[in-house]
């Protein structure tokens, strides 16, 4: 029996592939189905899921007909409703008891991000979160609800989105010796001010031209293609990038986690990675604790730094490491997610 | 005699002045003198601030005028009330003293926080004193500082009491059959959600002929308040219903005159819910819109009165079956504990004995208070005074990232940009204007 996990994003199939070799290091047997991928540029390592299918199209499938669980690692939440629906009103037209489904965020979230993904999962039966912080705020969001309000019970599965160490013999990174590297993590739409990712180009321009001993590795952690520049209306000709400074390949993202001396970003969730793999790390606290810049999760970090506060890279090796009381309560702390998982569909399904 | 407690509270929007109001209910042993600056804003209701001027001395300075104030350094303590940036704003212009040197300054909530604790908060901390209504948001509090610098944070209970009635609330049988749904600005906020919450309150009204339902409208059409929105309630229900039923009316009275004379209440997420229990009226919270963290549904799901109002028989029956909400959930809340005033009092009388120490940020811990805007553009002026033209750059950029719409801001840094040191000269000082 099988369980299948349901993805549409690079960064959702990534995490699925890894979710699934995990169990099936257990002796869970699991399929992974993913949308096609729309061919654009990836920075996740080439792989694919077994069954490229778009989720809409599983309906009309046997595909889920013999699954002891469906995990449903959707972008689109709406999606996501209407196919928990959709199976639960097939199976009862079909007389069948339908497979509990689960799903949650992908990387840790708190605050109202938080609320917003628990409330668009209300109708799964297990919610997957990742650490202490997480079930302690599900709680209080829950107190007191009627037992007609049927809450979806949770599970903490830490960091199950990423690896769990770095590339072999990149353990220690390049910590020791010059040339250093620092990763600098570009998200789509953050930070969400006009202009503020051309200041952080030209702020990092400076750092990279103050530091010849270190390199500077952009690198998105979305799928692009090659219309959408990671700055709006980047013309290339417009910048005069130092020689060490440049853009990552596509596919690379875990390669330059594994091999980066320090890591910088605003609010993406790789920056989990870089903390738990031990990297010097930079949260860019310009853009303040919002919401809708996504830093909220990150206050309490220990991680946060202005960049004007950075002159030039040396320093970041001597940064603070984060704090790994909030590392760990972000879900550091929880190493066997995979069987805390099988463990709660066990105890849900009748 | 010993000499009174003197309280300054500053409030801008009417949110912010209802929260200096629910303070005011200090037992008389306490002696507090309160004076309320309502910062000069259009559109503030005018019954607002007939109450604030009821409740002592009543300013309506700016902010500018209010910091450089004779009498400011005079108070015991100051209450800041205001929103966003400006209440770091004002912590960093007066918390440049020590506490010893100066009134104590605190600050609050407004009401029940549904969404954006941690920014609020952000905003906050570093404040000698931060107000929250209860459990629920202590415990928030915690989780969100915990081995950080901002640990050390003191905090006081005041809970969600905002009236203490004169006279004992009427029994539910002598008092009319009436429903008071307290409107909320944007909560629901889509359009097609306030029309679905009129058509169900108009259809409980047609369901309920003996029963009057009076919709409270948050603000009256040509007032403001802190969130905007497109629609008034009152075009709302027209467009929604085109006639209602003669038994469902808007009424402007003040809200607790029409729950001292009301059974039931109706809210989506109203901190007008322990309004209601202050006047003896019993609340219901509107569960049609399910789990909507939107709506701030998921924070009163736990009261033990989430109802579903479509599905309510008629409000006889409704009036039968209600219970008063969950004592657990109210404490958790914020209500019928001995959180209040008194308790700020006290605990504002405790840090002028034993002043609290500056939380000082350590390297990795941030909150907003460090990223104020005024105080960008004010370490821009003072980089403009000492032509170091690439830092106040640098914080004119940062300042027009936070507001973009910003004319001057955007004028200084369009000014320290050229590269001309005589035209740059000449566009400084057009371009200048005051920070305070």
């Amino acid at each position: 029996m099988t369980i299948v996990l349901i993805s549409d994003g690079g960064a959702e199939q990534h995490a699925c592939r890894l979710l699934a070799d995990r169990l099936e290091q257990q002796g869970q047997p699991c399929l992974t189905i993913g949308a096609p991928a729309p061919g654009w540029h990836s920075p996740w390592p080439a792989g694919r899921p077994q069954l490229e299918i778009p989720a809409d199209a599983l309906l009309g499938t046997t595909l889920l007909e013999e699954a002891t669980a469906i995990g449903l690692f959707l972008q689109d939440t709406d999606q996501l409703d209407r196919l928990v629906h959709g199976y639960r009103e097939l199976c009862r037209h079909r007389g069948r008891k339908p497979a509990p489904v689960f799903s949650g965020p992908l990387a840790p979230v708190v605050g109202d991000k938080l609320i917003s993904e628990l409330s668009s999962r209300h109708r799964c039966d297990l919610v997957l979160l990742h650490g202490e912080r997480q079930r302690q705020e599900a709680a209080a969001m829950r107190f007191n609800w009627p037992a007609s309000l049927k809450a979806p019970p949770l599970v903490c599965g830490g960091f199950w989105f990423m690896p769990e160490r770095p590339h072999l013999g990149c353990l220690s990174g390049g910590l020791s010796t010059p040339p250093y590297s620092l990763l600098v993590l570009a998200q789509q739409s953050i930070p969400t001010q006009i202009g503020a990712k051309s200041q952080m180009l030209r702020q990092l321009i400076r750092w990279a031209e103050a530091s010849p001993q270190w390199h500077v590795v952009i690198q998105r952690d979305h799928a692009w293609n090659d219309d959408e520049p990671w700055i709006p209306f980047y013309e290339p000709e417009d910048w005069t990038l130092p020689p060490n400074l440049g853009f990552g390949e596509p596919g690379q993202m875990l390669t330059l986690l594994s091999n980066c001396t320090a890591c910088a970003g605003v609010s993406s969730p790789w920056l989990f990675t870089a903390m738990a793999w031990g990297r010097r790390a930079m949260v860019i606290g310009d853009f303040g604790i919002h919401s809708s810049q996504g830093t909220s999760g990150f206050f309490g970090s220990g991680a946060m730094h202005r960049l004007r506060s950075i002159h030039q890279l040396d320093q970041l090796l001597d940064l603070p490491k984060p704090s790994q009381s909030w590392l760990e309560s972000m879900g550091w702390a929880v190493h066997d997610g995979p069987a805390r998982l099988r463990r709660a569909l066990k105890e849900i399904t009748p | 005699m010993s000499r009174p407690f003197r309280l300054l509270l500053i409030g801008d929007s009417d949110s912010q002045l209802l929260a200096c109001e629910s303070l005011c209910r200090f037992p008389a042993e306490l002696a507090v003198e309160v004076t309320i600056n309502a910062i000069p804003r259009n559109g503030t209701p005018a019954p607002i601030l007939k109450r604030a001027q009821a409740l002592g001395r009543l300013w309506r300075h700016e902010m500018g005028q209010l910091l450089t104030h004779p009498e400011l350094m005079q108070f015991d303590a100051i209450g800041v009330f205001l929103t966003g940036s400006k209440i770091s704003d004002f912590r960093l212009a007066l918390g440049l003293l020590p506490a010893s040197e100066r009134p104590l300054l605190f600050c609050g909530f407004n009401g029940v926080v549904l969404e954006k604790f941690m920014e609020g908060m952000s905003w906050r901390l570093g404040y000698d004193l931060i107000c929250l209504s209860g459990e629920r948001d202590r415990e928030a509090l915690e989780r969100m500082v915990a081995s950080t610098p901002f640990l050390r944070q003191q905090t006081v209970l005041t809970g969600l009491g905002r009236s203490t009635p004169a006279t004992s609330p009427l029994p539910n049988d002598d008092r009319p059959r009436r429903l008071v749904f307290a409107e909320q600005v944007v909560m629901p906020a889509a359009a097609r959600d306030r029309a679905e919450m009129v058509r169900i309150l108009a259809e409980l009204a047609r369901r309920s002929p003996d029963w009057e339902v009076l919709i409270k409208p948050r603000i009256a059409p040509d007032e403001a308040t802190f969130h905007a929105s497109d629609s008034h309630i009152s075009s709302t229900l027209m467009q929604t219903l085109g006639h209602p039923p003669a038994n469902l009316q808007l009424d402007y009275r003040p809200l607790p005159e029409l729950l001292r004379h009301a059974r039931l209440m109706a809210t989506v997420s109203s901190t007008a819910f322990f309004d209601a229990l202050d006047h003896g009226c019993r609340p219901v919270v509107m569960a049609d819109f399910g789990i909507a963290p939107s709506s701030g549904s998921h924070v009163f799901a736990g009261s033990g009165v989430w109802r579903t109002l479509a599905e309510v028989e008629d409000l006889d029956a409704l009036d039968q079956e209600l219970p008063l909400p969950d004592p657990t959930w109210l404490a958790w809340m914020g209500y019928g504990t001995d959180a209040g005033p008194a308790a700020l009092i006290r605990a504002l009388q405790a840090l002028k004995q034993d002043p609290p120490a500056v939380i000082n940020e350590s390297p990795g811990h941030m909150s907003n208070a460090n990223l104020s805007f005024t105080q960008l553009r004010r370490s821009a002026e003072e980089a403009i005074v000492a032509k170091n033209w690439e830092e106040a750059r640098s914080l004119l950029m940062l300042a027009t990232l936070l507001r973009p719409k910003h004319r001057n801001a955007a004028r200084r840094l369009w000014a320290v940009q050229w590269p001309n040191r005589l035209m740059r000269r000449l566009l400084v000082a057009i371009t200048y204007r005051d920070v305070g």
